[in-house]
């Protein structure tokens, strides 16, 4: 599918209908059920004119890049800059960076927002992004302001630039001092376009929409 | 945008973001310094800041940090060549801010549109936004008019219902566009407070009633100190709905100890919010005829 006068982000075999630009999604479901290949799969750039800038906070740039690629597929999700603040300091390519602590949401943020700009000035219109996982900078930071100001600012720019950004949370990951995972999904549900959910269900992997497609808001096998 | 100011704070002025921004119609105050940036957020209302890094006499991350204790909502820009990997957040790891970097061709256009756009849709703000926040902004906008005093019948309201609870505080809150405004209370003299600081806020999220029963359990609350200052152990809220369907505010009760509230109290507070928006709601319609006749 080509790319009309209305930007539009497509996600290859995921049964879930191309979005407009701006759009921001949350995706939520366990880690060891499928999370992180559905979220690479809605990353991965489906149009030559796209680029990829992620966080991860759950695995390093290397790992999170070769996982990127095998759930992308061949042909698709070429080279992305990430902002590694999962502690793990092997850092990929020239494209990433590092912060040391997941709790240096300052730093986190300013290296994103330089590295999605440097790929607007090398000529990239239409850009991806995402979070792996927004859990781990729950567990690390002292108050939710600080989380809700980080999402809020992302989505924001997402909107600004006709981008697509993706953010992944597992309701069942430790979020440290702020309990339920479940609760903090729900309420950060309210930032976002979109809620993508992620189940397994009798040996299926399943998803669900909440806000993307009208009326597709029944449970829908997937394959990752 | 009529109205908006934007501190533009810069060692080299000539050279900042205030001409940028100047010459495509956005007014700017300036500052050279640290400490003349955080006079000039002291004395004035600006509605965006836009900050160099390195300063003489201090980082622009301290002015961030500045306007995130005294007007938490305001949008913050650092506008620097410096990379990211080089400004020191060790003292600063939760401020959030938007990175610009100032040496490139179209930075000065990209930079007006950026705050432009973060004012409008307040693009920082530590707390979550209802879909239809601007068309509620505007529904509250209605109830702001020249002799629409309802102090005496607020507090009034908040006395009945803290009485039928029993509960130290009630009051009725409208949430502005970054502030709860107290219309009326019991039991507590407040005015107003920081939108980020409040549980309505997040109230005006909910198609339901909002119980917290213990804030030091709830991960939005925990650690919100102004929450914990006053005292604030649990709360409940309804929202008040106007006949548009928007949610301009909620009638809340607060207990400085844990407590729970039955679905039929519950149902009563909803019917006490609705019976004071309809009440808000006829004053202003009466007053607006008034003022339409005279």
């Amino acid at each position: 599918m080509s790319l009309s006068a209305t930007t539009q982000y497509d996600f290859g075999d995921v049964p879930i209908d191309a979005v407009d630009g701006g759009t921001s999604i949350l995706v939520s479901g366990p880690r060891d059920g499928g999370l992180e290949e559905l979220f690479h799969s809605l990353l991965a750039a489906a149009e030559d004119d796209e680029g990829v800038v992620a966080i991860t906070s759950d695995d390093g740039s290397r790992s999170f890049e070769r996982a990127h690629r095998s759930a992308a597929g061949l042909g698709r999700g070429g080279d992305i800059g990430v902002v590694d603040c999962s502690g793990d300091s092997g850092i990929g390519t020239d494209d990433d960076a590092a912060v040391a602590d997941p709790s240096d949401l300052t730093a986190v943020n300013m290296q994103f927002s330089a590295l999605c700009d440097e790929l607007r000035y090398d000529g990239t219109e239409h850009l991806r992004t995402g979070l792996l996982s927004v859990s781990p900078l729950c567990a690390a930071c002292e108050d939710m302001r600080d989380v809700y100001r980080f999402v809020q600012n992302i989505t924001s720019r997402t909107r600004r630039n006709d981008g697509l950004f993706v953010c992944a949370i597992d309701p069942e990951a430790d979020t440290g001092q702020f309990g339920d995972g479940q609760n903090i999904a729900a309420g950060l549900e309210k930032a976002f376009a979109g809620h993508v959910e992620l189940r397994r269900e009798g040996g299926r992997t399943e998803i669900r929409t909440d806000g993307l497609d009208a009326g597709a808001d029944e449970w829908q096998r997937v394959t990752l | 945008m009529s109205g908006m100011r934007v501190l533009c704070a810069d060692p080299d002025g000539s050279a900042g973001p205030a001409t940028a921004l100047d010459g495509i119609g956005i007014p700017t105050v300036e500052s050279e310094t640290v400490d003349g940036a955080k006079a000039q957020l002291d004395e004035t209302d600006v509605d965006c800041l836009v900050t160099e890094y390195e300063f003489p006499d201090g980082s622009g991350l301290e002015l961030v940090d500045h306007v995130r204790e005294t007007a938490p909502d305001t949008p913050c820009i650092v506008f620097t060549e410096t990379p990211p990997t080089e400004i020191d957040t060790a003292r600063f790891e939760g401020l959030i801010v938007e990175y610009m970097r100032k040496g490139m061709p179209d930075a000065g256009d990209r930079l007006g549109a950026t705050v432009q756009d973060l004012i409008q849709y307040s693009g920082q703000v530590g707390y979550l936004l209802p879909d239809n926040e601007q068309e509620r902004l505007a529904a509250l906008e209605r109830y702001d008019l020249d002799g629409m005093d309802v102090g005496e019948w607020a507090d009034r309201i908040s006395t009945l219902v803290s009485n039928h609870f029993d509960v130290p505080v009630a009051f009725v809150g409208l949430v502005d566009e970054e502030e709860e405004n107290f219309l009326g209370c019991h039991g507590v003299d407040w005015d107003s407070l920081n939108r980020e600081d409040t549980i309505c806020t997040h109230t005006v999220l909910e198609e339901e009633t909002m119980v917290v029963e213990d804030i030091t359990d709830d991960h939005r609350f925990q650690n919100n100190d102004t929450l914990l200052s006053l005292g604030i152990r649990s709360y409940a809220g309804a929202n008040m709905d106007d006949s548009t369907g928007h949610t301009i505010g909620s009638l809340c009760l607060i207990d400085y100890e844990p407590r729970e509230y039955t679905d039929e109290e519950l149902a009563d507070l909803q019917l006490f919010a609705d019976e004071a928006v309809e009440q808000l709601e006829l004053r202003r319609e009466i007053l607006a005829a008034r003022e339409e006749s005279q």
